[in-house]
């Protein structure tokens, strides 16, 4: 994943908007369903700012987690200190996430295409891969059961593509309604979270567009990232800018990291 | 462990006997992975692992010095020596004790 760093120029880093960013999008949500990496920061932010009564679910089966460091694995014990409840994987997934109780989940992907269908499965032929990927884990159930989905990704071109290689975790498909008409209970991607800029899907075909550029960013540097022609809304603002609260969390829970890596280890 | 401890704490069974076959004492028996309470997760490892696993070789030499070149898994826990089992040793979070009810 991205280097969390401030660059040079700024005062803060891309990676640490794209966290600040995700942070803000849980305001007024109850439950989300967490990975680690950036979305684990970005929940801890969240709780600590907009959402303090955010309930955290981590794949491994915990309800109400507090960790007190950053988690390397889904599997680390510092979620289980503290946490309201630990249940098997089958109860977690069979229950309560296909019940319909899961409101959000945060997910990103090794590819994504304009309808927010995900790959984290293999980069080439399944076959005769190039890079084999550790997809899908809980991915596709996660996008199909979760209320909404929103993406964090960094933006680029080899990653935001007219076409997966494989299609792991399903989007919006080929685009419109068919998910519903489908039996899909979830309702999809709703918001796409980069270090360059935020993408909803709030148009009848449900193609992901151009909402809103973070500071300093041009909709050509947009363009120059991604797979296809970029589609923007009707309104385009600038996302605004880490405040001096939020980084200082954002660091904090970032310190004693060992990794900021997305994948399992 | 007498039969008594377990059937003072019968919520906390999560296997029960019928599928036992032996229960054997293995300390550290799920390093790098944790036991609650008793060690924590070797994070360090796995980030060692992570780096190392992508060279079949060097998968190879660690195999020998650490599995095969081993007599069981004492020798190991002796190998990964005090300095590393003390970092792995978490504080103290005591759940109180349940009142679960005698129903006679």
């Amino acid at each position: 994943m991205t280097d969390l760093q401030p660059s040079q120029r700024g005062t803060y880093s891309p990676a640490e908007l794209m966290v600040v960013a995700a942070a803000r999008a849980l305001a007024g949500i109850r439950t989300v369903f967490v990975g680690v990496g950036q979305p684990n920061l970005a929940c801890n932010l969240a709780r600590y700012t907009v959402v303090p009564e955010l309930e955290l679910l981590y794949e491994s089966g915990v309800y109400g987690a507090q960790p007190a460091r950053q988690p390397l694995s889904i599997g680390d014990p510092t979620l289980v200190t503290g946490a309201t409840s630990v249940v098997s994987m089958a109860d977690l997934f069979g229950l309560h996430l296909q019940g319909g109780l899961v409101d959000v989940a945060l997910l990103g992907g090794a590819q994504i295409d304009r309808y927010g269908n995900l790959n984290t499965t293999v980069i080439g032929s399944y076959s005769e891969p190039k890079v084999r990927l550790p997809g899908s884990g809980g991915a596709c159930e996660i996008a199909i059961n979760a209320g909404r989905v929103y993406i964090i990704m960094q933006l680029k071109k080899r990653a935001f593509v007219e076409r997966l290689d494989f299609l792991t975790s399903p989007g919006h498909l080929q685009a419109g309604t068919i998910t519903r008409q489908m039996g899909i209970p979830g309702g999809g991607p709703q918001l796409v979270i980069t270090d360059k800029a935020l993408f909803d899907f709030a148009n009848g075909e449900r193609e992901m567009q151009l909402v809103s550029l973070h500071p300093g960013v041009t909709i050509e540097a947009i363009s120059a990232e991604m797979g296809w022609q970029v589609r923007v809304a009707e309104t385009l603002s600038e996302t605004a800018a880490p405040s001096a609260d939020e980084l200082a969390i954002v660091r904090r829970l970032s310190a004693g990291n060992t990794s900021q890596r997305a994948g399992e280890a | 462990m007498d039969e008594s401890v377990i059937r003072a704490d019968p919520n906390r069974t999560l296997i029960p006997g019928l599928v036992v076959d032996a229960v054997v004492r293995v300390p550290y028996g799920a390093h790098p992975s944790y036991v609650q309470g008793y060690y924590d997760r070797d994070n360090e490892f796995y980030l060692m692992w992570d780096v190392l696993s992508r060279d079949p070789e060097r998968v190879g030499a660690w195999l020998d010095e650490w599995v095969y070149g081993l007599s069981d898994h004492a020798a190991y826990v002796r190998k990964l020596g005090t300095e590393t089992l003390q970092r792995l040793k978490p504080g103290s979070a005591l759940a109180p004790g349940v009142e679960y009810g005698a129903y006679r």
